[in-house]
């Protein structure tokens, strides 16, 4: 039950949001530059897709309204079930795990060597997910590294980021 | 038990990498890369003309240098986007090249796709090819002369691979001396694409590289009316006649022929261009690079250092010019000091290195 | 006649001579074994490992050449078939039909026995796209010659739309907008006709536009790892592996699934510019219209494992025939095998059958032993490969992490790609939780550059107007095939709204 309260709720936002970007699709391609006639222009089909997502946009607003969407949305808006949602387990564990990559692919990438690199995400990610004990934390993590560095680097001689 | 096979299976994994890299490891001081592989960005797609003309020779210069040179596609934009690549997101350090067309890096400026130019880089330029007017076999033109009456007749279908590459502006040149109007183009993507079109029945005429339309030439799929050469082709029990026969006052067109050329930032370490230049004029010179132009239809070029400068200042002006004069630029010429053919000065142009 | 036919013969002989020559044969099997290990490894794809390879076989035989690219190349294709049943990630979108059917299976323990389905069918497949090869390719270039602009155009909105009816078990227009979706993302970037910046934002690295593989592995291998690991207990693979070689019911389960998919496949295979990843697709919708338990597809069914995997598998020869004939590759693996025997003076096109005869025959000589091999290793190699793939997922999938970033990375060998597989790694995340499904996303990067040029190069070879394209007979029944797609997406959203809420793809 809840499950479809979401549903209809997120059906009603992505019908808004649609509609948006295909408006803003429009827009923008209509002032993209004509060279011969518009219908070889770089705007053309941005143009052709900004309609159909007006056009999927509308149908899912009609959809979701009709499904009881904007009940839903309310509810969905009020407070605790906004907590519910982002304080759940599950979405506190998505954050730290992806603020974990981002920090591996925007921070460290590029900075120090690779294999060192990925040592640490491992090591940080197996340690906050109780993977498995500290000592094989460690050993996995830096063999998996070596691994992964060196059968690129020698092997495949792909150069490494 | 579980955890323990996980060990067991990367401790392996190990202890094989190793032993490989064991036996592939050479002196990293001998190096002309030391730090890791070196990566040419080619600015079209996996199999086309640029791509098949540079990567025989970055094998050879590989096996010269007993080192690995990756070779990667990035396409977009007739190669501006690879150029900017390695132009301004990477070091110049010599890791990066970029490898295009001698048209498509001449139109950069004008077009309004990339800020660089020839000036900015060192290149290495193994072949040379003209482009050739092509129809169907059974089409009721015969001859150039048909082909331009032909379109003096009304906005025609013509298919070329795209805007700004070489057969595009060695054609609006000849259309400018000829006096015919802008046929109706038909991009094709390729100049393979652009013959195929024509075999279709797509469109009527096309312009392409020769090097990517000759077999279907030699197979009697298309019939050739003219090529952008100073002589006349005959290889091959073929006889196209050159455009310097069939039109009047061409003869500025053959200059306008394509190279193919490998590109590194001019502002690299010094060895690692001179260790590219050796390797270079090595390549260009075995039997397998010689065989391969004359199989494809290529002239072999061979071009570096100052020469290679100077060729490609020449390829700017004309198709710099070319391109301002049937309205496809977004910025003039004139703006970028750029000389018309007729005034080019290489003692001139040459200022420009830095 | 018979002399035509005699001297076929001899050219068939003496190209399975080189195939089985040494080192060939031996060559063939190892880069099938390699292939499927590096298909096998999530982030690593068929295109990426060929694009790497081509420059190492420039220095060999052609014979050599040959046996080395095309084992990797079947190889790779199959072993993407191991992730994507084991682990839901699959290497292409076009495995991403395979992972539909065949990771519910694993769930419930059998994993083994669906990648044995899995291995026959694809056997099965190439095995026909073969026999299509040898005999049929001087018809079917007749037939892709019909295939011009306006076609290719059609052909991509019919991916497309045929993919997001299929890959979600809620309503097909979720699977449509994402597609469309993935139309726009291959928009970014400069046009490919005037070089005009589009939704560029003055980025030199947007300018160069969202490579595909950063955004496949993207969404399905950062999303789904996501996915995984937001439970406090991942899910785990049943402990049984179960027999892995079909037994002979089930064979004959699969086997007419298999022929009627392995002829779907290379025809569209042979189609230029449509390639396995459409194939997949319409095999996979024939198979569940045709199939009397159409309606457990996507929930465990051998059969929809089977005409997805088959399909997948046959259009590699299907491919190999605009390829020979056009020189027009079929798919982007297929691009690479092009640009690759081009170096060695093979020239695919008009000239080929009198410059090399014999090379369609050493193609598909070789690609009889890579399927060969990998029929066997490739089951062989499924017990170990389970094995592997069981282990815990909480240390599985964050080791995937950095072989996606590799995996990213060495496409194009720059670091914006790693951004943009992350983004899109997100961004597939958070669709997926709504239900949205992720391969129509991929198809539509795919599809994307040709639908926008064929659609303006249509509409400029009839010199702006639509109407000489509307009487093209190939043109006609792909409009009719969308159209009927299109209804039946409707009928299909109508009867099942709201009624489930299985995970899609």
């Amino acid at each position: 039950m809840s499950q479809i309260k979401k549903t209809t709720a997120s059906d009603l936002i992505m019908g808004v949001l649609l509609l948006a970007f295909g408006i803003y699709l429009i827009v923008e391609s209509l002032g993209m530059k004509v060279f011969n006639s518009f219908l070889d222009a770089p705007g053309f089909f941005p143009f052709i897709l900004g309609i159909i997502f007006c056009l999927f946009g509308i149908v899912m607003l009609i959809g979701s309204i009709r499904g009881g969407s904007v009940a839903a949305t309310k509810a969905t808006f009020r407070k605790d079930s906004l907590i519910a949602l982002f304080l759940s387990p599950e979405s506190k564990r998505v954050v730290i795990l992806s603020f974990f990559m981002v920090v591996y692919i925007y921070g460290l990438i590029g900075r120090i060597h690779f294999a060192i690199a990925t040592f640490i995400y491992l090591v940080v990610t197996f340690w906050y997910l109780k993977s498995t004990t500290w000592l094989k934390n460690i050993i996995i993590s830096v063999l998996s590294a070596v691994l992964i560095s060196a059968i690129f680097q020698y092997v495949f001689k792909i150069p490494l980021p | 038990m579980k955890k323990n096979r996980i060990l067991v299976i990367l401790l392996v994994l190990l202890v094989a990498t190793s032993l490989f890299a064991e036996g592939q490891k050479e002196a990293a001081s001998t190096k002309l890369w030391p730090k890791t592989q070196p990566v040419v960005y080619v600015g079209f797609g996996a199999g086309g003309g640029t791509d098949t003309a540079v990567r025989p020779v970055i094998a050879k210069m590989e096996e010269y240098l007993g080192e690995t040179i990756n070779v990667v596609n990035q396409e977009g934009a007739a190669s501006a986007v690879a150029a900017n690549t390695v132009m301004y997101s990477k070091k110049h350090d010599g890791y990066s090249m970029f490898a295009t067309g001698s048209g498509p890096i001449s139109g950069f400026r004008v077009m309004g796709t990339s800020d660089t130019y020839w000036a900015d880089w060192a290149s290495f330029h193994p072949y040379m090819g003209a482009a050739v007017l092509v129809v169907s076999p059974d089409s009721d033109i015969k001859t150039y002369d048909d082909a331009m009456a032909y379109l003096k007749s009304g906005k025609q279908n013509m298919a070329i691979s795209g805007f700004g590459v070489g057969p595009h502006v060695l054609f609006e040149a000849i259309r400018d001396i000829a006096g015919v109007p802008s046929p109706n183009y038909m991009t094709a993507g390729s100049c393979r694409q652009a013959g195929i079109n024509v075999i279709a029945g797509d469109a009527e005429i096309a312009m392409g590289t020769f090097s990517s339309l000759i077999d279907f030439i030699k197979a009697g799929q298309l019939r050739a009316l003219a090529i952008t050469d100073t002589s006349d082709y005959t290889d091959f029990g073929l006889n196209i006649p050159s455009i310097m026969k069939v039109q009047e006052n061409a003869e500025n067109i053959p200059l306008l022929s394509e190279t193919w050329p490998l590109m590194i930032p001019r502002d690299v370490p010094q060895d690692i261009l001179d260790g590219l230049t050796e390797a270079f004029y090595w390549a260009v010179e075995q039997p397998e690079i010689v065989d391969y132009a004359r199989q494809q239809g290529l002239v072999l070029a061979g071009y570096a250092g100052e020469d290679a400068d100077k060729f490609l200042a020449i390829q700017e002006a004309g198709y710099a010019w070319t391109l301002d004069n049937v309205g496809s630029t977004v910025k003039s010429p004139a703006e970028f000091n750029i000389p018309k053919l007729a005034d080019f000065d290489w003692e001139v142009a040459k200022q420009n290195i830095k | 006649m018979f002399e035509a036919f005699a001297q076929q013969f001899a050219l068939f002989g003496s190209a399975a001579a080189q195939a089985f020559g040494y080192p060939q044969v031996f060559v063939t099997m190892i880069a099938t074994v390699a292939g499927i290990v590096v298909g096998a490894i999530p982030g690593l794809t068929a295109t990426m490992a060929l694009a790497l390879l081509i420059n190492l076989t420039y220095s060999m035989q052609l014979a050599t050449a040959v046996a080395f690219l095309l084992g990797v190349y079947v190889g790779a294709v199959m072993g993407g078939c191991y992730s994507a049943i084991m682990i839901n990630i699959p290497g292409t979108p076009s495995a991403a039909a395979t992972a539909l059917d065949g990771f519910v299976l694993a769930k419930q323990g059998h994993g083994g026995q669906a990648i044995g389905v899995g291995i026959v069918a694809s056997f099965v497949g190439t095995l026909i796209s073969i026999l299509l090869l040898i005999f049929l390719t001087p018809f079917l270039y007749k037939i892709a010659l019909k295939f011009g602009q306006w076609e290719y155009f059609l052909i991509s909105v019919f991916g497309i739309m045929i993919c997001g009816n299929l890959s979600t078990q809620s309503t097909p227009l979720k699977g449509w907008i994402v597609g469309f979706l993935g139309f726009f993302t291959a928009m970014i970037g400069l046009d490919a006709v005037y070089a005009f910046p589009r939704f560029t934002y003055g980025s030199y690295d947007l300018m160069g536009g969202i490579s595909l593989i950063p955004a496949l592995i993207g969404v399905f291998g950062i999303s789904e790892i996501l996915s995984v690991l937001q439970e406090d207990v991942p899910y785990s693979i049943e402990n049984q592996l179960g027999k892995v070689l079909p037994d002979r019911s089930m064979v004959k389960q699969v086997l007419s699934t298999a022929v009627r998919s392995g002829l779907i496949g290379s025809g569209i295979g042979a189609v230029p510019g449509a390639g396995e990843d459409i194939a997949a697709w319409v095999s996979y919708d024939v198979g569940k219209r045709r199939s009397k338990h159409g309606h457990l597809f996507g929930k465990g069914s051998y059969e929809g494992l089977a005409s997805a995997e088959t399909a997948n598998n046959a259009c590699i020869g299907g491919a190999m025939i605009p390829l020979l004939t056009l020189a027009v590759p079929g798919s982007p693996p297929a691009a690479m095998f092009l640009a690759a025997i081009w170096l060695h003076g093979i020239k695919p096109g008009p000239m080929l059958a009198l410059e090399s005869p014999d090379f369609l025959y050493l193609t598909a000589v070789t690609l009889l032993i890579a399927t060969a091999s990998m029929l066997v290793f490739g089951l062989l190699l499924t017990k170990p490969m389970v094995k592997v793939l069981k282990i815990n997922r909480k240390i599985l999938m964050p080791i995937i992490v950095p072989l996606t970033v590799i995996g990213a990375y060495a496409g194009n060998v720059n670091i914006f790609d790693i951004h943009v597989m992350f983004i899109f790694g997100i961004l597939g995340y958070i669709l997926r939780k709504l239900n949205y499904p992720m391969a129509p996303l991929v198809l539509g990067i795919i599809l994307g550059p040709t639908a926008d040029i064929s659609f303006r190069q249509a509409l400029m070879q009839g010199q702006g107007s639509i109407i000489p394209l509307l009487g093209r007979p190939v043109g006609i029944v792909l409009m009719v095939a969308i159209i009927w797609i299109f209804i039946s997406g409707v009928k299909n959203s109508r009867l099942q709204k709201n009624t489930s809420n299985n995970q899609p793809i």
